[in-house]
């Protein structure tokens, strides 16, 4: 029972996830005065991207990247959807926290195997940027979890419930604002997507991915998207009263990160770093300091 | 209990008589290590247990007892420590064949006498004893008879004789204190000493915190592991790292923590001005490991900087003075044996193989070592601390306890150094095992079959302890009743926290991520199929590598891994470098006793001294 | 604006294929990617299509970085035989199925550069075709009917270039070799390797 709970919510998170990143590239093309592609391309694009051959170089390229896509689902099941979970869980946000990383690692590991110096650039670029972005958002995390007592993202969520005004966005609104710059990041959209580099790096990390393993990228970049605005809306927005509820607020945020995305040119690694350490961080340890004492 | 301590003595004078038979030497190193891990395994759960000498000369009006007492807490540490090394035991049969051979088992056992001796020592003798011993016979062993590990030995023989003469001082004043050399009385008259005079107390107790700082490696003293575990023997270096790092670990739970516990001290938020101390210092300790090890390009010392950062970990974990805490910092202390091992244990294969240690100049080994990159992987998925393996669990009690007291920047600060690790961990994977094959390395074979038992076998524990914590907790409970603080039994697959609504069920992790595996296998079944191409078949724009003599080996990035990183930090370290500080004090040392020398070892000099001893014999003579 | 071709409506009353095929083929049609690589100087002509006024991304079509995560192979303008060598490399290293399209007048007959000794005028003869767009240059208007062209063939199963290339490899290849016969060394120098001196150096 529990496994089919397991399947739908995972079939549900990578469709929502695929239909927010095609919304993203619509709202983009209308920013550009252009009309852009149907709300559901990035569906299209994926079973284009299942069906066809691929390349592969060795095994860990396979190992890696279906690790990638398993932690990733492992993750989203653990953020709570409006209070609803594919099973009765704690939800504890340090296992989020580092189920994230298995994402990354199985990504790194696939495709720094296939030997290309163009992704092993990207993914030491990859690795810095993730340094950077995880300092100011643990910072805002531990405001949120020394307030609460508690280091489960239900009792967050629930401690909104009742009005528009007790979202924490009004309580911490200097913990919101550093949590947009470190969502930006957390997500790879620009000023921070120094991995991403096309004129640069040749596309980093995915220059020599093909076929089904590209796939599993964007299958594992989409479900990334989910996870990080439900945290969004669970920290910040209050949770959500049911899931309709819910994907919209995440889609909100969502469009808000693809804005920021159209409007800035890219930062150096070393610029992202700084920046990352030096404002979002300062921000937030105010905030911190401010719900301590 | 007296044979724990008589075999492997008995069996190192023995072994010095057949040092020819290197097989024979190591396989009975491997008896006597399995001997070990069996016994105390029995010992399990009678603290009872216990033997004692009387000597024959008197101190604080009664005679003077050598004793050892079979603790829940020691035998926690002993017990961990002899699988670990049964396990190296197995690599060192296969890692000491003719070329390779260190010839240094017979100072390992004695080596592995002492561990026991400390571990077990019940009085402030034993004890100092013990750890006399273990700090010589290790510097025997990592000089290992090469000249350049002689120099790194000297740097760890120095300063461990400075943690030495501090430990000898605080013994002294301590038991002068109590009139007895029991650990246990001596833990209660310095509680007693906190109350009345607070300084005396704290210089107390900062002799015995500095030796035990400098034993694990902790800010100040954290330089000496990236010389002394990269020089010393491939295969003894685990134990090195692994074991030996954890003996001021078990000092700072055996005699600061209970002393902290019940004194009366200056609180800082929720917990004492010492221990908060402590935090920062294992705080620093981490921070400043992790960033030097990802500037690294030596595996070993790369490896040797993330030990320190994990004991520094533990030292965290140690300062919250509470159960979760300390529940975290002992099963860090386990995790860190056997992931850290296995690390070790497949570099050393590596290096074994291919004879290089620097990690720039290898590549692409997973073609010919399958098998060793496997288990390497495993081993930095449970380092990086990353569910559903064992890492995870240790740290993530330890980041509970942290939060759950209040210490903000300390927790900060370990989540900094944990995802530093990441980059360190991977800056290896990729550069030895992934990427190009240089072309001198095509003909390596995979490590032999006796190394690579005791590698499956850690793979298998860390996912066995990773599923289900049980199998540490349970005797962690025993060591925290044995110490004082009533803890509710712990179950075998959940792990327990302070804050609210915040337990754990790891297997149930376990599981979910077992089906999130298979949804995603079968994502991969049922899509087109896949093409194996050659290695350096890669996109280059067109160009083929090899038309412009491109070698793989100089197609690979692996050397300036992380060079925006260290551009970023090269100005801050240029500033503050204990290392340039400590050469510089190494080098006046050097120079006083070379001075001093000239007395003695030139004609001249030693004229002077036969006048000057003459005038002494006479004007004493005369009065 | 509806483009009606006659051919591919009587193709479509013999269509048998299996219903897996025609449904994959519908998802390839919508979501064809395109290489972003620029072989002369028709690639004047693709940021035209891809921004605001002749928006291509509506198609589906997006310009991707490397050859492994392209469908479309775009010839644009002339091919010198030094270029000829890059272009068949980065065709091969496409995963299948690939489709080429080939702009301009250049790829068709050699164009303005007909006589010169160092352009390949047929470029056919090299790697297999789809579609030519002619002219110097193509519209925009041109270019985007082309590719609906394409995506047209591409749904009805009939854009199987590739497969053309995989038969008949003998006869291409052999084309190939003739070609980069032409382009050996002729000075001394070229035959000069670079000896690459191993430095000890360490990061710290």
């Amino acid at each position: 029972m529990v496994v089919i709970n397991i399947i739908l919510y995972s079939l549900f998170a990578i469709l929502v996830g695929l239909i927010f990143m095609g919304i993203g590239r619509k709202v983009s093309a209308r920013m550009h005065l252009r009309y852009g592609p149907p709300f559901y391309q990035s569906i299209l694009d994926i079973f284009k991207l299942m069906s066809r051959k691929s390349f592969t170089h060795n095994f860990v390229m396979d190992l890696g990247m279906v690790m990638a896509l398993a932690g990733l689902l492992g993750t989203m099941l653990y953020v709570p959807i409006a209070g609803h979970s594919a099973f009765i869980s704690n939800s504890n946000i340090i296992v989020i926290m580092y189920l994230m990383a298995i994402g990354s690692l199985g990504m790194a590991m696939a495709v720094t195997a296939s030997g290309n110096p163009n992704a092993t650039i990207g993914i030491s670029r990859a690795l810095t940027m993730m340094l950077g972005y995880e300092i100011p958002f643990f910072i805002i995390v531990l405001g949120l979890i020394i307030s609460n007592n508690s280091s489960s993202i239900s009792v967050i969520a629930a401690s909104q419930a009742g009005s528009i005004w007790n979202w924490n966005i009004w309580h911490m609104p200097l913990g919101y604002i550093a949590m947009e710059i470190t969502l930006q990041a957390m997500m790879g959209e620009k000023p921070f997507d120094a991995m991403i580099a096309p004129a640069e790096v040749a596309s980093g990390p995915m220059v020599e991915l093909s076929g089904k393993y590209l796939g599993l990228g964007l299958l594992t970049h989409a479900v990334s998207i989910f996870v990080e605005t439900g945290l969004m809306v669970n920290f910040f927005f209050g949770g959500g009263s049911n899931p309709i509820d819910f994907v919209i607020k995440q889609l909100g945020i969502y469009l808000i990160a693809v804005i920021f995305d159209n409007i800035f040119p890219r930062y150096k690694i070393e610029q992202a770093v700084k920046f990352l350490w030096i404002f979002p961080t300062g921000i937030a340890v105010v905030q911190l300091l401010l719900l301590a004492f | 209990m007296l044979m724990l301590l008589v075999v492997p003595l008995i069996t190192a004078f023995l072994t010095m008589a057949i040092l020819k038979h290197q097989k024979t030497v190591w396989t009975i190193f491997l008896a006597v290590s399995g001997y070990l891990s069996y016994a105390l395994f029995t010992m399990y759960g009678k603290w009872d247990l216990s033997w004692s000498i009387e000597l024959g000369f008197k101190m604080f009006g009664k005679n003077v007892v050598l004793s050892l007492i079979n603790s829940p807490l020691g035998w926690f540490f002993a017990f961990f420590a002899s699988l670990t090394t049964l396990l190296i035991a197995m690599f060192s049969i296969a890692y000491n064949d003719e070329k390779h051979d260190s010839k240094t088992a017979p100072i390992w056992l004695l080596l592995i006498f002492s561990n026991i001796g400390i571990f077990f020592a019940k009085d402030w003798l034993m004890f100092f004893i013990m750890w006399e011993a273990m700090s010589t016979t290790a510097y025997f062993i990592i000089a290992h008879g090469k000249e350049i590990s002689a120099k790194a030995a000297k740097f760890y023989l120095s300063i461990s004789l400075i943690g030495t003469s501090t430990l000898l001082l605080g013994i002294i004043l301590v038991s002068r204190l109590s009139q007895t050399f029991d650990i246990g009385v001596s833990i209660d008259s310095l509680v007693k000493l906190f109350s009345t005079n607070y300084s005396a107390a704290l210089l107390y107790i900062g002799l015995f915190i500095t030796t035990f700082l400098i034993k694990s490696a902790i800010f100040p003293f954290y330089m000496w592991p990236s010389k002394a575990y990269a020089e010393s023997p491939d295969d003894f270096t685990p134990f090195l790292s692994t074991v030996m790092s954890k003996y001021g670990v078990y000092g700072l739970i055996l005699f600061i923590l209970p002393i902290l516990a019940k004194s009366d001290l200056p609180m800082f938020g929720k917990i004492s001005q010492p221990a908060y101390m402590l935090a920062v210092l294992g705080a620093i300790t981490s921070v400043l490991a992790t960033i030097l090890a990802i500037f690294q390009t030596d595996m070993k010392k790369l490896f040797a900087y993330s030990s320190v950062a994990n004991v520094g970990y533990i030292v965290m974990g140690l300062a919250t003075m509470s159960v979760v805490g300390i529940q975290g910092a002992l099963f860090h202390s386990v995790n860190h044996m056997i992931f850290k091992t296995a690390i070790f244990l497949s570099l050393a294969a590596v290096i074994y193989r291919t004879g290089e240690r620097d990690m720039h100049k290898l590549g692409g080994l997973v073609y010919k070592m399958p098998l060793t990159f496997l288990v390497y992987l495993l081993a930095i998925i449970s380092a990086a601390g990353i569910p559903p393996l064992s890492g995870f669990t240790s740290k993530w009690l330890i980041v509970q306890a942290l939060m759950a007291q209040k210490m903000l920047f300390v927790v900060v600060a370990m989540i900094f150094a944990s995802t530093g690790a990441f980059m360190y961990l991977l800056r290896c994977l990729a550069s030895v095992f992934l990427g190009q094959l240089p072309d001198k390395y095509k003909d390596i074979k995979e490590a032999p079959l006796l190394m690579a038992i005791p590698m499956t076998i850690l793979m298998l524990l860390t996912l066995a302890i990773g599923v289900i914590p049980g199998i540490i907790t349970k005797p962690i409970d025993a060591v925290l009743t044995g110490m004082g603080y009533n803890v509710e039994p712990s179950s075998w697959t959940t792990v327990h926290t302070a804050l609210a609504k915040s337990d754990l069920n790891l297997t149930y992790l376990f599981y979910v991520f077992m089906v999130a595996c298979v949804i995603s296998l079968i994502m991969y079944l049922i899509s087109g199929k896949q093409e194996k191409i050659d290695q350096i078949d890669n996109y280059t724009a067109g160009e083929n590598p090899l038309e412009w003599d491109t070698t793989p080996d100089r197609f690979n990035f692996a050397y300036g891994f992380y060079q925006p990183f260290k551009q970023m930090f090269n100005p801050m370290l240029d500033l503050i470098s204990f290392e340039r500080w400590m050469s510089s004090f190494g080098r006046i040392v050097e120079r006083a006793s070379s001075a001093l020398s000239l007395l003695y070892t030139r004609s001249e000099g030693a004229i002077l001294m036969l006048y000057i001893g003459i005038a002494i014999l006479i004007i004493g003579g005369m009065m | 604006m509806q483009i009606i071709n006659y051919a591919d409506e009587e193709r479509r009353q013999e269509d048998n294929r299996k219903l897996w095929d025609k449904v994959t083929a519908y998802f390839r049609s919508r979501s064809l990617w395109m290489l972003h690589y620029c072989t002369g100087c028709g690639a004047m002509e693709l940021p035209p299509i891809m921004t605001s006024r002749w928006d291509i991304e509506r198609f589906g079509i997006v310009p991707m970085a490397t050859p492994r995560q392209a469908d479309i192979l775009l010839l644009t303008g002339y091919a010198s035989t030094n270029t000829m060598k890059r272009i068949i490399r980065t065709y091969e290293q496409m995963p299948e199925p690939k489709w080429v399209i080939a702009f301009g007048s250049c790829t068709v007959n050699g164009g303005m550069y007909w006589d010169s000794y160092n352009t390949v005028n047929n470029v056919g003869e090299y790697i297999p075709i789809d579609i030519t767009i002619a002219g110097c240059m193509p519209r925009p208007e041109a270019i985007l009917d082309t590719m609906v062209k394409l995506m047209n063939m591409v749904k009805s199963g009939d854009a199987k270039a590739f497969q053309k290339y995989k038969d008949n490899y003998g006869y291409y290849k052999a084309n190939q070799d003739k070609l980069f016969a032409r382009t050996a060394p002729v000075l001394e120098s070229a035959s000069l390797k670079y000896v690459h001196n191993e430095t000890e150096g360490s990061e710290q």
